[in-house]
């Protein structure tokens, strides 16, 4: 790779800090803030830009508007976000992830479970996979500090969950009336459910709204009642922190011994390099872009990327995989929309045998009528009709509102989300593809991806709760998604995994990589296995716990 | 106090809201520096002639709900409004030789459908019938659907798009 090594002149020139930080999203963020917050100087940089959060309501109607870009409203794709998929799965990279400030909890839902005791376990209990070498207990008091800064509304509710010390900062929000439809079914199961912990305000919180109900969390929180890893970079930021946006990294560099991490390159607007040296580095770039900026800054010391000498960067990408069941039921059970859900069940998540996997349950608001997507379209709720326009013409006016209450009279539907825990294989990974480019010349992440047999087999188990469900409740016209074509929830991990032995994995519990002293990798890429919990405030957890090693070192 | 033309706006999004305690959306309403005052009082008209032909007789299809939606708009978009508004203000005067706002509502809608603008798909960067649908039908359809005053003709008391708190989910549909 040939790199233009000019250097700009403008505010984007060279600098030097104690700390640089690579991506502004929420592990980013919170190390930043930790860290500037005691008095270091920390320079942010970000690939993306850094969004207006005035223009949010804009974007809310992108998302809305059916002839817009759906969810793909913060910018994703591109050259700059060319990706390839080389898998048994055609994994949609760009539709899971946002470059800019805030990161991909700019579109995220904002639950916010804790990893279960098992899920730091994974072998001594089963013989699968490996342990963390880091336990519940260790990460526990970062749990409780995550949710008090990020702002979790929650209940006390759920028996299955792992021990906690404290409230949550906030009242759950509470059911819904979909919910108790689903509760009494339940029942009859001996199914328990309980709430939803979530980054969202139920009440006024750190200077935030509450939750007022725009009812599109993904991909756009209006309000910003949903959290979401621009507010750290705020913090960061009012605490000194500076971010560099629009401000791809292109490689780091290291010293001669091999032994320190001398400088991030990253590329200004114009097409020039810059360069920023300091004392720590953190790459907080997510999972993918993570283990590919490792890649890409391999070096004759470290030929097969840096911080690689085991040889483990880029394995063990890790997602959840899903099924959904769904039909219609004789009462009405669509409360008015919602943008996330308010009950789950986590009682099929420990296991004392190693089979079946852990699952979680997600009772759906079901929302499967977007109003404003129906009538934008003239009332049609097919695609036929919408190719029919062309000669019929769209209704509008009362004709309009005849259609829009007909076609909503039959969507009475019901929807519950099975997610299950699939284990680390090495053969699923994030790795260059050198057959293509991105607009640096730099070779694109491939993600080669397939579901694995263990996770099948569990989503086998689940498709059972979720029939029996569907029974149980009365529904008819059910339809369950097949399990050899699970949808995923966008939960990227693994790729630099943690472990104590330098062979086997890329970073210690501290999250510093084994092979240089001051890099640090700060994401969903340490986890060692993914448990089947979104894996968010683990990420903010561990991220607290990296930024206090950091600042020991500083 | 003399409420300004955003406060009115500001007011229409959180409408339903006024008494709840604790809500407080992010600082502003507006991107860029747009501002609805990029339309002169004729064009607003033209827009809201569309309005009546478009909205359904049962919506309440005041001036606050047009210019509660125009008003978080930026300027880029204000201005493809305008030009659509402009555009379609010509093809009257060329077709009925009078201006779009003089027209009665049958003859507006007339004119929209010899224009094609019910078959049209939406383009922003189309020809002036799919501009026409883009910028003026459909975006006004989503300021009425994304607002109570349209959605509760359906039995939706708060919509996608419209902050009107979350305990609603709580309830059965009213319908």
């Amino acid at each position: 790779m040939k790199i233009n090594e000019t250097v700009a002149t403008d505010e984007r020139s060279s600098t030097t800090a104690d700390v640089c930080i690579v991506g502004a999203g929420i592990a980013g963020g919170l190390v930043a803030n930790e860290l500037a917050g005691r008095g270091y100087d920390v320079v942010i940089l970000e690939a993306g830009e850094r969004f207006s959060r005035e223009n949010r309501l804009s974007r809310m109607e992108d998302a809305l508007r059916p002839s817009g870009p759906g969810n793909n409203v913060w910018g994703m794709g591109g050259s700059r976000d060319a990706y390839t998929s080389s898998g048994g799965f055609d994994y949609p990279l760009n539709e899971t992830r946002v470059k800019g400030v805030g990161g991909s909890t700019l579109h995220w839902l904002g639950i916010t479970p804790r990893l279960h005791e098992k899920d730091f376990e994974m072998n001594s209990r089963y013989g699968l996979a490996e342990d963390w070498p880091i336990g519940y207990e260790t990460l526990r008091p970062y749990y409780a500090e995550s949710e008090r800064q990020l702002g979790v509304a929650g209940s006390r509710d759920n028996p299955f969950g792992p021990p906690r010390e404290t409230d949550f900062p906030m009242d759950a929000f509470p059911r819904s009336h979909s919910d108790t439809l689903f509760e009494r079914a339940c029942e009859e199961l001996d199914i328990e459910t309980h709430t939803v912990p979530q980054a969202r305000n139920s009440e006024v919180y750190d200077g935030r709204s509450q939750c007022v109900g725009f009812s599109t969390c993904i991909p756009v929180c209006p309000s910003g009642a949903k959290y979401s890893g621009d507010v750290h970079i705020r913090k960061a930021e009012a605490n000194g922190a500076r971010v560099i946006d629009r401000a791809p990294v292109q490689r780091l560099e290291h010293d001669d011994a091999g032994e320190s991490v001398t400088a991030a390159i990253y590329a200004t607007p114009d097409g020039q390099r810059a360069r920023v040296t300091a004392r720590q580095f953190v790459i907080a770039a997510g999972t993918v872009e993570t283990a590919r900026l490792l890649l890409l800054s391999a070096s004759d010391r470290y030929p097969n990327g840096l911080a690689n000498s085991s040889g483990v960067v880029g394995h063990y990408f890790m997602e959840h995989p899903g099924i959904e069941a769904s039909g219609l039921v004789d009462e009405p059970p669509n409360a008015n929309p919602i943008g996330f859900h308010t009950t789950e069940t986590h009682q099929f998540y420990d296991h004392e045998t190693a089979f079946p996997g852990s699952l979680k349950l997600e009772f759906r608001n079901a929302n499967p009528t977007s109003l404003p997507d129906m009538a934008l379209r003239g009332g049609d709720s097919s695609l036929r009709e919408d190719v029919l326009d062309v000669a019929t013409g769209d209704a509008w006016g009362d004709e309009l509102v005849g259609l829009l209450q007909e076609a909503m009279e039959g969507r009475t539907r019901l929807a519950v989300l099975a997610s299950a825990e699939q284990l680390p294989l090495w053969e699923n990974t994030v790795s260059l593809d050198h057959s293509k480019t991105d607009d640096f010349g730099n070779p694109v992440p491939d993600v080669s991806f397939s579901v694995g047999e263990r996770a099948r087999r569990t989503l086998e188990h689940a498709e059972e709760i979720l029939r029996d469900i569907m029974d149980e409740l009365g529904a008819t016209d059910v339809t369950v998604d097949s399990i050899h074509d699970p949808r995923h929830a966008s939960h990227h991990m693994g790729t630099t995994r943690m472990g104590t032995d330098p062979d086997a994995s890329v970073v210690d519990s501290r999250l510093r990589t084994h092979d240089l002293s001051n890099l640090t990798t700060a994401s969903g890429s340490v986890f060692v296995t993914a448990g089947a919990m979104n894996p968010t405030l683990t990420i903010a957890a561990l991220s607290l716990k990296a930024a206090e090693h950091i600042a020991a070192d500083l | 106090m003399e409420l300004t033309r955003r406060a009115t706006v500001a007011m229409v999004l959180t409408g339903g809201l006024g008494t709840s305690a604790g809500v407080r959306l992010l600082s502003g309403t507006t991107e860029d520096p747009g501002t609805i005052s990029e339309l002169t009082d004729p064009e607003l008209q033209i827009v809201e002639s569309v309005a009546e032909i478009i909205y359904p007789s049962g919506s309440s299809t005041g001036t606050a709900l047009i210019e509660g939606y125009l008003s978080y708009q930026s300027s880029d978009r204000l201005r493809a409004i305008r030009n659509a508004s402009r555009a379609l203000d010509t093809y009257a005067k060329r077709r009925y030789r009078s201006p779009f706002t003089t027209l009665t509502t049958a003859e507006g809608e007339t004119l929209l459908r010899e224009m094609g603008v019910d078959r049209a798909a939406p383009d922003p960067d189309g020809t002036v019938s799919e501009r026409v649908r883009y910028y003026l039908v459909n975006g006004l359809l989503y300021a009425l659907f994304t607002n109570p005053a349209g959605s509760r003709l359906v039995g939706i008391d708060n919509p996608r798009g419209y902050p009107g708190g979350y305990e609603s989910y709580t309830e059965p549909l009213s319908r």
